[in-house]
Formats: C-alpha cells, structure tokens, sequence
C-alpha cells in the first residue's frame, strides 16, 4: 500500500508481540513512539557509545569577542590541550556565491579562496571564532600579533567519511551535489597550543 | 535587498539598538511619542510567547488579550522571527503594571488588533526593518580565505574570481576546438567558469531568417546542408542563427546552455524607403545565450534542441545517439545491480556485469552505449544514488565525452569571441563586427567553417500565392523576382552557382571595397583583414576543393561539409575597431 508505512512496521512476529504490550488503541501515542525509535539506532542512551564515537560540540560558548570591533567570539568552556578539537565544523557547499550571496552578511561566516568558486559555511561553532590572520597587526584581544591564533582549520579526520572522496571531486562534481541538496565536507578546528578555560579561541584557517 | 545611506557623524537620530536596549527605555504612549519621539531607527514592540494561550490566558499570569470584538488574540506573521515580536503602539498606561496596546500583526499594516490588558514589560525595541547596519551597500563583504595548501588542486579555476566577473575579458574564453563528442566535428568550449544564469554570450551574430523556403522550391527538398544549423521557426521560416547558435552541439543530458529572451527587438536601421540599404541586411538581433549549469573552464558547451531535432534526421547519425530515456534505463539497471549485490542477492563480479551488459546490449545497444563496461567503472559511476548525478556521470563517461583541461582547449581550439556585433561604422550597412581584443597583424581573426548552397537558384524568390482551398502558399510561376537576404551573407565568384556562409560573427564582417568609397573605419587605411582558406584545422579544405561541384552537390545532400575559411588581421587591429 504503501512503502514509509511499511517501513516503520515490525518485521518478525517477536517485535510485534513487544507492541502488543501496548493496549490499542487508547495508548496510540506510546505504540507509535515505540514505532518510531525502533527505526533509529542506539536508541539506547548509552554514555559509553557516545564517548566512544561523539565529538564534544560544547568546547567553546559566545560572548562578546576580547577583539575589539569583532562582535562575538568563541570562549573556551574548559581546559583545551595543544592539538586537540575544539569543535568539528561539517560544511554546507554553496557553489555560486556570486550569483546568490555575496552581498549578505553570511558570507563574511564562510571560507573560499580566490581561485576557486566555493565558498563553505560552517554549520557548528566554528562560525563564533574570529579569524586572527598572521598578517595583521592587532594589539588587543585575543588575537595578539606575538602569539598568533591558537587554533587552525584543517579538513576533518576520518570522522567525517565522506570528505575523503568530496575532496577529490571537481568543481563539477561539487555543483552537481550542490544542485542535489547535498553536503559532504567537513573541517576539524584543532588546538594549536594549550588554551586555559575562559580564553577567547581564534582560528588561523 | 534594499539598503540605507548611513547618517552623518553628527547626526543624533540613529542610535544603535544595544545602546537602547542597555538603557532600558520606559515605553511612551502614541501622546509621549508626539513630544518625545524615538530615534528614527527604532520601533517599539510587543513580545508575545509561543504558546500565548498558556502564557497569557485565564489559566495563565492573568492578563487579558482578548481584543475589542471579543475574540483572542492569535499571533501571525511574526515581524521578526524570534518568537512573536509585533510592532505596537501604547495608547495608555494602567497603574497595575498593564496597558492598552495596537498589536500590528502583520508587515503590510492591514490590520490592527486592540489588546486591553497588555504586561508593560512585555514592551521592548527593535531596529526598523532595513535599518541595521548590516543593510549598507557598503559593508564589509568577505569570505574568510582558506590557505594555499589546503585547498585541493581540483576547486582551483584557472582565474581570479572577483565580485564581478566579466564577460569580455581580455582574454579568449570561447573557442572552436574538435568536440568532445568522438567524430562530432568541432564544437564550442569555454576557459571561464560560467554560472547558471550568466551570459556565455551577450549578443550572437544577428539571426537571418530565409523565408518560405518550401514554397519558392515548389515543395522540392532543397539540396542544402543549411538546415542542420537552423533553429525552427513559424511554419514557413527558417531561423539561422550564428556562432555558438550555429556551432554548440547538441546533446540531451549534458546540454548546459538555452536561448534566453531579449526585449531588444527587431531594428530596422534604414531611414526611409529610399534608403539603398532597405532590405539588404537583417532587423534581427542575435540571440542572448545563457548558461543553464554551471559550465566549467574547458568544458564544452552543449545546446538542447530537444531531441526532436534527431527525429527530423530517420536512417542518419542521430539513430545512434542515446536518448535521455536509454540513459535512465541504463540508471534503473546499475540501480538495481547494486541495491541487489547490497543485500545479497545478486553476486556482482565481471562475468555476471558482462552478462547483464550484453542481454541489454542485445534488447537495445543504446542503452547499453550508456553503460560503464567494467565493474569497476560501474562501480565509480553508482558512488551515489542520485539518479541524476548517475545519469550525468554516465554522460560523462569519457568513452562518449573526453573530459579536456583548458591547455588543451587553448592549443587545440581557435578563438570565436575576437569580434563582436555592434552598430557599424559604415553608413547603411546595419551591424558590423568590432575588435573585443587587440589583434595582431597576420593573425586570425576568427575562424570561419562555412556551409555550402550549392545551387545559387534555391535562393530565388518568386511571387507566391494562396490557393483557395488550401492554407498552404505557392508559387505563382518560374519567373524569380528576388533572393533571399541570405544571399547577400554568402561568399561566391561571379563564375560560380556555389554559395558559401560562415557560421561564426564573421558573418557580420562588412565588406569594404578598394573600389569604393565608404566611409567610417573602412574610410581611413581601408580594410583590415583578408579572407583565406582555412590552415589544418580544417581537414575537410584539402579534399573539398578538389571536387567538382557535382561532388559538392552529393555531400551536401547527404548533410557533409568540409570548408572554412581564416579571416586574418591584415594590419594590427586595436580594441574597439570595426573589422571590414
């Protein structure tokens, strides 16, 4: 009849008797709730499983940035040690910024480079960190021109699986995927040095 | 986006919202606001929760927001999305922490909801939509820039890209070179990143139209390979069309480009009808051709004629042309390959592929052309489960498209966007072509394939009549009483029945005779380029002009060409001047 609805009913004759459990119909909403998390894994809230295969996504927290002028920054929540991550960033691909968003305000939240066409923004706190380009002479804040940033953008580890194979796509490749609604790419921001709790975290890409 | 022009420095009505907000700012009534405005930036408004009946309702802290006709207040169209925020206006204070408001609900003001009992502190300020700074046209705009090393090699385009990218640069971005397609002839590529929505061209070469052809013919199929390069017009008509109208080449997958409307109509550019020009060149402008893909630096450029176009050619080269449908059956193969070998059921090693490979190749060679001949190039084409990347990726296989680099597409194609239309400086002499680069003394201008006519006499017009009975036109008699414009676009030799156009913008190249005395640039040193037979690019020059023109006749009726010519700079030609 239909296919989504096939999809969320037991299978064996085992899962259904677990259901049955259930008295029908007047605890619909607890049958279906029992329907839907059978459809997703580890739906056990196992700690240990989460260590094991998550990544801390509350390192840093926003406040207003020690640079002056910059807004808000990303601050260390706690104690970040020399090459850890500090967060890891999966990227949302926009392959015509020029056509689409290069007027707003979004752009200035997103990396690209001169000789290409792409431009990726960032979908977790990487977009709180101000940049702290070696270049520029700033005597205040975070970014202090003596020590440099004390954070650096790289492509994600093996974490993210499908960077590996997006990173060898070309620019064709990436539109096609663009135009399909799709992402596959991933950075890691990663520690460059120790940062005590409370420091302000600015990122050399 | 709209923007707004920032204030003078001095100028006291901005003030920047997290100053207001800091400042707590008692909220006025309408009768405060006439003695004591706000700054011309900030607008009050009303704060509303979500879940208002919970928050605000009998149940709730109490407060009344049942409005004047005794209904209740149902939040819609946030003016800003956080929550419900709606402008307001305070009418009166209540000495029991409450006021009586107008909730604006909606951006287009169209209608006001009256709240008696409404919590002061609800009250707060936002900036006035278009307000902010971050509306001025000239606020910072930049990426952040990733480093060199971490860029991979393949995103990296041959250019610089700035916020503006031209169209005519100084550099060639449109070539003829040998297609991707095996064995299709030259085609169209181009050396910069094109968008979709942008212009690959601005202006082709003006359209000429050839006129009921079928009629001044008596019906008779015209020996002529001219309608491989037509687009179809009205019933009667014949729309030619020039440069990347006439050379991009067709296919039904990876077409990336279309025809886009211009306002710009038809110009007749002769005064009266006394005018000796009148008539002798075309009123129609050249078509505008926008990218539909994104079109890549050394990516060829394909149109889509519809595949109605390889219907009007039964028994030639368009029956072994796949059609979209063989692609997606080749996609429903591979799909259903690979889901089964997920699970299972279907054992995926070369000698099953081959044998699925040939019962399709057996039921229909189409589609089989479509299909990847290992299993691990089967493999690399299924990576996703898009079926409209499979299906590209299909297109692309390099057995049916070479995939070239812009170094190649430079040292194997010829440049077609050196010259370009514009009014000509010649008088009556409609459009001309004009230098978008300086060109060198002795280099080619533009190449020129050519498509021959090779009866002069399919080109007379005659006095044409409708028969009563019939819709259709015909020819009243064999006395001709014209030609057609398209005559006075073609090369020939007084000696000669053939005719011979071009099919680049050297078709708009005004002729300018030594003989003659004509004005504009042509005036002053003469003409600056020379028409020659076409160098090795041309393969088909060295055979095709040893043949009689009995020989041209057969090719031609079998939908051959084989000529072109070089325009070549006679002298150095700069920027901007007239080519004749």
């Amino acid at each position: 009849m239909n296919e989504r609805v096939a999809s969320i009913l037991p299978v064996t004759t085992a899962e259904l008797s677990n259901l049955e459990e259930i008295k029908y119909p007047a605890d619909l909403e607890p049958m279906a709730a029992r329907l839907a998390t059978s459809t997703i894994k580890h739906t056990q809230q196992n700690l240990d499983w989460i260590y094991e295969n998550g990544l801390c996504m509350d390192n840093v927290r926003a406040e207003p940035s020690t640079i002056p002028l910059a807004g808000y920054g990303a601050f260390a929540a706690r104690f970040l040690s020399k090459g850890e991550l500090i967060t890891p960033s999966p990227l949302l691909h926009v392959m015509e910024p020029y056509e689409n968003i290069s007027n707003q305000l979004l752009v200035n939240y997103c990396f690209g480079h001169e000789r290409s066409s792409i431009l990726l923004c960032p979908m977790s706190a990487l977009v709180l960190m101000n940049h702290c380009s070696r270049r520029m002479q700033h005597s205040e804040g975070a970014c202090d021109p003596a020590n440099g940033p004390n954070a650096e953008v790289r492509w994600a580890t093996d974490w993210y699986p499908s960077n590996k194979r997006w990173l060898n796509m070309t620019l064709s490749e990436l539109h096609e995927m663009y135009m399909s609604e799709k992402s596959g790419l991933a950075f890691d921001v990663i520690a460059l040095r120790d940062i005590q709790a409370d420091e302000e975290v600015s990122t050399f890409p | 986006m709209k923007s707004w022009v920032p204030l003078e420095k001095d100028d006291t009505s901005y003030q920047s919202i997290s100053s207001i907000l800091e400042r707590e700012y008692e909220p006025r009534t309408v009768e405060d606001l006439k003695n004591e405005p706000y700054p011309q930036n900030i607008i009050q408004v009303c704060f509303f929760d979500i879940n208002i009946a919970d928050t605000y309702g009998s149940s709730g802290a109490g407060y009344d927001l049942i409005v004047e006709d005794g209904s209740i207040f149902t939040p819609v169209n946030p003016l800003i999305y956080e929550d419900y925020v709606y402008q307001c206006d305070m009418l009166r204070k209540n000495n029991d922490g409450t006021c009586t408001v107008v909730v604006v609900p909606s951006l287009d003001n169209e209608y006001t909801v009256l709240i008696k009992k409404y919590p002061l502190a609800s009250i707060t300020f936002r900036q006035k939509p278009y307000s902010s700074d971050m509306h001025l046209n000239t606020a910072f705009r930049h990426y952040i820039s990733i480093s060199d090393d971490i860029l991979p090699q393949r995103w990296s385009l041959n250019q610089t890209l700035s916020n503006d990218v031209s169209l005519v640069t100084n550099e060639c971005s449109l070539y003829l070179a040998p297609s991707s397609i095996p064995d299709a002839g030259y085609g169209v590529y181009t050396t910069r990143l094109i968008m979709p929505g942008q212009s690959i061209v601005t202006e082709d070469a003006p359209i000429i139209i050839v006129s009921d052809s079928t009629a001044h013919n008596k019906g008779e199929d015209v020996v002529w390979s001219v309608i491989d390069y037509a687009w179809t017009g009205s019933a009667n008509d014949m729309i030619l069309s020039f440069n990347i109208g006439a050379l991009a080449n067709y296919h039904t997958v990876l077409s990336n480009m279309k025809p886009h409307a211009v306002s710009d109509g038809p110009h007749d550019y002769s005064s009266s009808v006394d005018d000796p020009s009148h008539g002798a060149y075309t009123i129609e402008r050249g078509y505008d051709f926008v990218a539909t893909k994104a079109i890549f630096p050394g990516e060829e450029i394909f149109a889509d004629y519809g595949e109605s176009w390889l219907d009007t050619r039964p028994d030639s080269f368009a029956d072994h042309i796949p059609r979209f449908i063989h692609y997606n059956h080749a996609v429903a193969v591979l799909k259903t390959m690979k889901n089964d070998s997920d699970v299972g059921k279907f054992p995926l090693n070369e000698s099953t592929y081959s044998l699925v490979f040939n019962t399709v190749k057996s039921l229909n060679s189409l589609v089989a052309q479509t299909l990847p001949r290992t299993v691990s190039e089967m493999q690399e084409n299924i990576a996703t489960d898009d079926s409209d990347m499979i299906r590209n990726k299909l297109a692309k296989r390099s057995i049916t498209v070479a995939q070239h680099t812009v170094e190649w597409v430079k040292e194997n194609g010829l440049c077609i966007d050196n010259i370009t239309p514009g009014m000509s400086t010649v008088s009556h002499a409609g459009k001309g072509a004009f230098a978008t680069r300086f060109l060198a003394k002795g280099s080619i201008i533009s190449p020129a394939p050519l498509v021959q006519i090779p009866d002069l006499k399919s080109l007379f017009m005659y006095e044409l009549i409708k028969r009563d009975d019939r819709k259709r036109i015909f020819r009243k008699d064999d006395n001709p009483i014209g030609s057609q414009l398209l005559l006075n676009y073609c090369f020939t030799h007084k000696d000669s029945e053939l005719l011979l156009y071009p099919l680049t913008n050297v078709i708009l190249i005004n002729h300018c005779s030594s003989r003659m005395a004509f004005d504009g640039h042509c005036s002053l040193q003469g003409p600056n380029a020379k028409v020659q037979w076409a160098g090795s690019w041309e393969s088909g020059n060295k055979e095709w002009l040893n043949k009689s023109l009995e020989e041209i006749y057969e090719l031609t009726a079998v939908g051959m060409r084989g000529l072109s010519f070089d325009i070549i700079a006679t002298r150095d030609i700069s920027k901007g001047e007239e080519a004749s």
